[in-house]
């Protein structure tokens, strides 16, 4: 699991110390699909995240400390997010 | 679709769908039976086998597990590869007859599936793209027992599969999440997501695509007065068929090729199984 980077990253893209903005904490990301770990910038919530990442919210369902989410849900950034896809094909049972 | 006295078989994989249909069912009692199918694909099948029969287990339902190369001779990469076949081709064929062998020799009256609405309407665009009368015809949520072919029905076909995803979630359901590995390049997921763009602008327009198709469908193929079960049987297997040798058996040939000439030969016979 890749851990989050160091919190110099503020919204302009410059360190905190140079603006004195407060950092932004860049969310953790959970593919349970794919397995893939990864990180994204700051979003406040869960229809942020996804737009940021290209995932349509019918295809997906999102969980965090053991709670599901949905689109207008705050994002608690001290915690990883799952992304968990819905979408089956093949043959199907 | 079904009655409370009917005696059920529920086609179960270890995905979502089929095993919030099991709890579904097992919560509202119905008599059902799981019946789990071991594809031989590696560890996606090892891992579907081993959280279906957890799921059984942990809830005292009752499973049958059946192994595809035990009764093909082979895994369904096998197949494949053999056959030539596209895997989700060969893996239906399969399922098909297993299925239905199993709901017959087992006395289960209605065999149930979790197919969702997402299942059922990319399945109907791709018909209509390709112009498939005779699976525009049985692009039913209940088919009515046929010649030696069981009733068979599809309880989840008004929920999508966003639905059947936070109903498993919530209930607490272990379930395999990983997508299948030979059905990376499956037609079914294009035409998925083909129906999610179209709905992400135009909202209702899935719903309203496959409903009015079952609500249409009579008009476009009427049902006949005279039913037309399969008017054979195969001369290997003696499974319910429309041609001399069903597809199961020449995909059985195409691994260990045996002479055409044979006579129908003993099949494996299931046995009801133990209460947990």
């Amino acid at each position: 699991m890749t851990e989050p980077k160091s919190q110099k990253e503020t919204r302009s893209g410059s360190t905190g110390e140079e603006t004195g903005v407060r950092p932004v904490t860049p969310i953790r990301v959970f593919n349970a699909q794919t397995g893939a770990r990864f990180e994204v910038p700051f979003q406040k919530r869960v229809s942020g995240l996804l737009r940021a990442l290209g995932i349509d919210d019918e295809t997906v369902i999102v969980i965090q400390n053991d709670q599901l989410l949905l689109p207008g849900d705050r994002i608690d950034p001290g915690n990883e997010v799952e992304i968990r896809p819905v979408i089956s094909g093949g043959s199907g049972q | 679709m079904f009655e409370p006295s009917d005696r059920l078989l529920l086609a179960v994989s270890g995905g979502k769908d089929s095993l919030a249909l099991w709890d579904i069912l097992i919560r509202l009692e119905y008599d059902v039976l799981g019946y789990h199918l071991d594809l031989g694909i590696g560890g996606y099948s090892q891992e579907s086998t081993e959280k279906t029969r957890a799921f059984s287990e942990k809830r005292g339902y009752p499973l049958i597990v059946e192994e595809i190369a035990a009764e093909a001779g082979g895994t369904l990469p096998d197949i494949a590869e053999t056959t030539r076949r596209p895997p989700c081709s060969a893996c239906g064929v399969s399922k098909r007859h297993l299925f239905n062998r199993a709901a017959r020799q087992l006395d289960r009256q209605i065999l149930v599936t979790g197919h969702n609405m997402d299942d059922e309407a990319s399945r109907l665009l791709g018909n209509i793209l390709h112009w498939q009368d005779g699976y525009l015809e049985k692009q039913s949520p209940v088919l009515p027992a046929d010649g030696g072919l069981v009733k068979k029905v599809k309880p989840l076909n008004r929920l999508t599969e966003k639905e059947m995803a936070t109903y498993a979630y919530l209930k607490g359901i272990d379930y395999v999440v990983r997508e299948c590995p030979m059905s990376a390049d499956a037609k079914q997921l294009f035409y998925k997501k083909i129906l999610n763009d179209i709905e992400r602008e135009s909202p209702g327009t899935k719903q309203s695509f496959y409903f009015g198709y079952l609500d249409r469908s009579a008009r476009f193929y009427p049902q006949k007065e005279e039913t037309t079960p399969p008017s054979e049987k195969c001369r290997v297997c003696g499974e319910p068929c429309y041609v001399d040798i069903c597809g199961f058996c020449r995909i059985r040939m195409k691994l260990s090729p045996f002479p055409e000439s044979i006579a129908p030969e003993e099949t494996s016979d299931l046995i009801q199984p133990e209460p947990l």
